[in-house]
């Protein structure tokens, strides 16, 4: 009895498609869409994926940003719920997550049972999120699926006096300019993300295991920054991106149980 | 919630003709003054018993731009009290026969002090409130009260007598009974009103006069009472935090999944729970200013404890599953608050959750996400018990 | 309890002032050297030895404690300094926001619970706090109690001079000594008292002897001292250093005034600061006074007092009296018309060119900004520039920024001036 997770965020969705606590297809797209149809466009490919058609599916529980237009869903659920869960899935004995996505990032505990039991969101500012990367990989003209690689050659510790996009960028400009070496302006930024993240994990009290998702997970420098300032070894998910879409789907298989057992 | 509540109408017809409601019009035109006031320790009744109208002021159930404001008060200054001033500023209060405040916090304040020097109401009128209700408080606050009295007495032109005063107190307190009887309502296992309906009544509370108010609210707890609302096992949340008017805002948190059944909202609960002495042999100014250093206290009351069990006990009684705080940006006074009670919600095993917010927002954005997980996070610990 | 920032704090300020000391020539900065690292061994001295620590927050009279035998601490001053000293602001801030304190309110008071949560300041006996200075300030100490789970007392101050409200003050000072004495055991000594606020009485009459003399021409004092003035006002007020550092002060100042030379060699302009400026360093107004011949020569926050005498025969109104005409509580306090008027005859009095209004982050007074501008535009008739800044965070706005706004604030003041005198 297959379900779908969709997690529609404000720059990429993503659609799991399971069955019996199976991931069967899984597809990631831009958001170049805008409202529902872009929910619609990722559950259609990972539908195609797995060969199967809408009327298959036994409930679709959309998460993220743009759940609110999506409206083929039983119900739909926050992501903070959501990524809790989908970690859970994966890592039973996680207990502190953090999650940075490319607009916000989250700060999540919960339970042995992959329960929310507590969270913070960072506010309004992309200070300490993917966009941060981009904007700075941007003008360092060095792509964002590098920047962890080129940090690991930083030879000097660079601290940016401020977490705000738009102060940093000419921060950053300053320093390119100074002839400061790419690597250790990418290292410091990724020491200012490390910190935001340390900030906020420290404000739900971090717990082992602790797992790190989102698409700044898959950035090495990042990752070791942040083990640096918990002195925890994040484990991350096979594709951190996934994870909330994942946690939708569980939570669609939940309400198919109940509704079998009720 | 399938049922509509008929008798809430009149209280939202008035709310949308903010800020110069039909009842303040007539009001005015029978020759009757108004006085705007802000901070949370006006005696209305002695502004009542003076024969004239208190009017609750606050900013728009928006967030608006607050342009001309900002010119006047640095943005620093809450939202709140620059909000208010938005409007005065565009000549929306200039129907004011007089504005009073008290220093309740350093923006009503500084929010006088600005609306004296640069657009002057025909009375500008200002009261102090002790921080305590010791007896040297109640001796020193007593005097205040009686100067207040005085001067009121000299820019109105007219005698405020005992009897007057006792009767603006009964009226007053017949608003603290009424919303006594809806909050025992919603202690109930289905609340037959929502918390963004009760606020659509606060709100009307603080433009029209006591006895037309008292009214409709005797109607709407008739309707309400008799009302068969559906009734549901969502998670049950408390509000508190900075003064806050926009039911959108409690609307929003309440589509996602749970219901409003108390606040320690300064407009709300903190106004309307406790009563006047009506005893025939207390000196009614004394009743008067024990009220207001005995009420339900608000964050800038010392000692702080009183007011935390105060909140605490609501939360029991209203069997609360979940407190959502919302703080204006800059209002001191909660962020301290929120700080220490969140602390001994969450030692009482009752999940807290701070919204940073601007004055007159709705639930939106990042701020649904937050209140939806808050919610869920409740839902997931009541199943499991 | 974790005491090594405060050691390495007190530490480094004795360092400092081994290593500045010999350079000063100075006498007042000697002795502010001297007496600010004296009031830090004190608190550092009762922590290994065990006295007990009574920590209040400003405005409150420490004259209470000395008389009964205890050692003060201020709270929110003594923990942004131990701060300055070790140059943690990061740690500070960032802890106590992990603590659940917003950005959005003033860094002064972040860095407080920041040590607060992290036990880096002495464990106090009790804390007092009052509702004084903003809502902040009336609000933090409450956190800090929390905290350290100790017994604390809240000072409730009327909202402006008046008789009554002078008497309710005086028996709120009563109250707090009945809590001491509870708290405590130990017993009020009533004649130590009336000896302390007779020393407070003197260094009173210092302040306004100094600030009197500040109205030459060329102006005989740095801005600097006046700051330390004011802080050094309250930490050792009623005790001998206090007498001492105002003997010192008005005796340098007037030693300036009889031989008609400036604190600066090349005094061009006078100016008013109107508000606290950033706490971290003085740097900004060295720079000012070194490089343009900008002085502040008068800090109507914390140099106008008002009339009244403070009479130690009756210690309990005397300190009442004191707080309503001290500056700062006299100005931020009560309507902003006491601080308008001040600010107004200040300009008059020491003939000032022009004004600068530090606007912290966050702060709960900036509502009087524009009210300030505009009277002392209209009444006194210079221009006032406003700064963006932030009173204990040195990243928020970097003083290069602040240096830029001033230079071309100054630059103006310049022109207007040779207008003037044309
Ligand atoms: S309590 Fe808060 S929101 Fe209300 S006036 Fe004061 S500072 Fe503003
Ligand atoms: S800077 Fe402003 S907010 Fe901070 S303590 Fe001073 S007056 Fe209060």
């Amino acid at each position: 009895m297959p379900v779908a997770g969709i997690d529609i965020g404000s720059r990429t969705a993503k659609a799991v498609i399971m069955e019996g606590e199976k991931i069967i297809s899984s597809h990631i797209g831009e958001t170049i869409l805008k409202g529902p149809e872009v929910g619609i466009a990722v559950l259609n490919e990972s539908l195609k994926l797995a060969g199967l058609k809408i009327y298959d599916m036994e409930c679709i529980i959309p998460t993220g940003y743009g759940r609110f237009q999506f409206t083929g869903g039983e119900k739909h659920i926050s992501e903070i719920s959501c990524h809790a869960r989908g970690i859970h899935w994966y890592f039973p004995t996680v207990r502190t997550i953090m999650d940075i996505g490319g607009q916000d990032s989250k700060a999540i505990k919960c339970d042995s049972d992959g329960r929310l039991t507590n969270f913070i969101l960072n506010s309004k500012c992309a200070g300490g999120t993917g966009r941060f990367l981009e904007v700075i990989a941007d003008i360092l003209e060095v792509p964002v699926d590098k920047l962890g690689e080129l940090s690991l050659l930083s030879r000097q510790d660079i601290s940016f006096s401020t977490v705000c996009v738009i102060f940093a960028k000419t921060e950053a400009l300053n320093m390119l300019r100074d002839g400061v070496p790419k690597s250790d302006i990418v290292a410091g930024l990724h020491d200012s993300i490390a910190k935001v993240a340390a900030s906020m994990l420290a404000q739900v009290t971090v717990e082992k295991d602790f797992s790190l998702t989102g698409g700044v997970a898959k950035n090495s420098g990042v990752v070791a920054k942040i083990k640096e300032k918990i002195g925890i070894d994040p484990l991350i998910a096979p594709d951190p991106q996934l994870i909330g879409a994942v946690g939708a789907a569980l939570f669609a298989l939940d309400r198919v149980r109940r509704r079998q057992t009720a | 919630m399938s049922q509509i509540l008929k008798t809430l109408d009149p209280f939202k017809k008035i709310n949308t003709e903010f800020p110069f409601a039909s009842p303040i019009k007539d009001w005015k035109k029978s020759g009757g003054k108004v006085i705007g006031f802000f901070g949370g320790d006006v005696p209305e009744e002695i502004l009542s018993a003076a024969g004239v109208l208190p009017i609750w002021l606050r900013g728009p159930c928006s967030e608006v731009p607050l342009d001309a404001a900002n010119a006047y008060l640095h943005m620093y200054s809450c939202s709140h009290m620059r909000s208010i001033f938005e409007i005065a500023l565009k000549g929306d209060y200039s129907y004011l026969d007089g504005v009073m405040s008290t220093p309740y916090c350093d923006g009503t304040r500084r929010l006088y002090d600005v609306w004296e020097r640069y657009m002057p109401a025909p009375a500008m009128l200002f009261l102090h409130t002790p921080h305590k209700n010791t007896s040297e408080a109640e001796a020193f606050h007593y005097q205040n009260i009686e100067e207040f009295v005085e001067s009121l007495e000299r820019v109105f032109q007219k005698k405020i007598t005992d009897e007057a005063l006792r009767e603006a107190i009964r009226t007053y307190n017949k608003t603290r009974k009424l919303f006594n009887r809806l909050f025992d309502l919603r202690k109930k296992n289905n609340p037959p009103v929502l918390g963004s309906e009760v606020i659509e009544i606060y709100n009307a509370s603080a433009m029209m006069p006591r006895k037309d108010f008292n009214i409709l609210l005797e109607n709407l707890i008739n309707e309400a009472k008799a009302a068969d609302r559906m009734p549901n096992n969502c998670p049950r949340l408390m509000i508190n935090g900075t003064a806050l008017h926009n039911p959108e805002y409690v609307k929003g948190i309440e589509d996602l999944g749970s219901i409003v059944v108390a606040d320690s909202l300064l407009n709300g609960a903190m106004s309307f729970t406790d009563l006047i002495s009506e005893d025939e042999n207390t000196d009614p100014l004394l009743a008067i200013t024990r009220y207001y250093l005995n009420k339900f206290p608000a964050p800038r009351m010392v000692p702080s404890e009183a007011r935390f069990n105060r909140i605490l006990e609501m939360a029991e009684q209203f069997h609360v599953d979940g407190m959502i705080t919302g703080v204006v940006r800059y209002c001191a006074p909660h962020i301290y608050d929120e700080i220490r009670l969140s602390k001994r919600f969450e030692a009482r095993g009752i999940p807290s959750l701070r919204l940073d917010l601007e004055y007159g927002m709705a639930a939106t954005g990042q701020i649904k996400t937050r209140v939806q997980a808050f919610v869920e996070m409740i839902e997931e610990r009541k199943r499991k018990g | 309890m974790d005491h090594s920032l405060w050691l390495k704090a007190v530490k480094n300020l004795e360092d400092l002032t081994s290593h500045v000391l010999p350079k000063v020539t100075s006498s007042g900065e000697k002795a502010y050297y001297e007496l600010y690292t004296a009031y830090f061994q004190k608190v550092t001295q009762a922590m290994t030895e065990g006295k007990e620590i009574a920590a209040h927050s400003t405005f409150v009279p420490p004259e209470i404690f000395h008389a009964m035998d205890m050692v003060p601490v201020l709270i929110v001053s003594s923990s942004g300094a131990m701060t300055v000293c070790t140059r943690n602001y990061k740690d500070a801030m960032e802890t106590s926001r992990g603590y659940g304190v917003p950005l959005e309110t003033c860094s002064a008071h972040r860095i407080q619970l920041g040590h607060f949560v992290k036990d880096w300041f002495p464990k106090p006996k009790l804390i007092v706090h009052m509702g004084a200075g903003c809502d902040a300030f009336s609000s933090s100490g409450g956190v800090s109690a929390d905290l350290y789970d100790c017994p604390d007392f809240y000072l409730d101050v009327p909202w402006e001079y008046s008789e009554r409200g002078l008497k309710y003050l005086a028996d709120e000072f009563g109250r707090l000594i009945e809590f001491v004495e509870k708290v405590t055991g130990r017993k009020m000594d009533w004649n130590r008292l009336k000896e302390n606020i007779a020393r407070t009485a003197e260094m009173t009459r210092l302040y306004r002897e100094i600030a009197e003399l500040r109205k030459a021409v060329p102006s005989p004092m740095e801005s600097r001292r006046a700051w330390q003035s004011y802080w050094m006002y309250w930490i050792n007020a009623g005790t001998p250093e206090g007498v001492k550092w105002f003997t010192i002060v008005r005796d340098e100042v007037k030693g300036r005034v009889e031989k008609g030379i400036g604190a600066i060699p090349n005094e061009k302009l006078r100016l008013l600061d109107l508000f606290m400026p950033p706490q971290f360093s003085f740097r900004l107004q060295d720079w000012m006074a070194k490089d343009y011949g900008a002085l502040f020569v008068n800090e109507s926050i914390v140099f106008q007092w008002g009339e009244e005498e403070i009479d130690p025969s009756n210690p309990l109104e005397a300190l009442a009296m004191r707080y309503f005409m001290a500056p700062m509580t006299r100005c931020i306090m009560g309507s902003s018309k006491d601080f308008i008027n001040d600010s107004i005859k200040v300009v008059r009095e020491y003939k000032i060119d022009g004004a600068v209004f530090w606007a912290q982050n966050a702060c709960r007074q900036s509502g009087i900004i524009r009210s300030l501008k505009d009277a002392l535009s209209e009444q006194a008739g210079i221009p006032t520039l406003v700064v963006d800044c932030d009173i204990m965070d040195p990243t928020f706005v970097t003083v290069e920024e602040m240096q830029q706004k001033l230079k071309d604030f100054i630059e103006i003041l310049s022109e207007r001036i040779v207008r003037r005198s044309n």
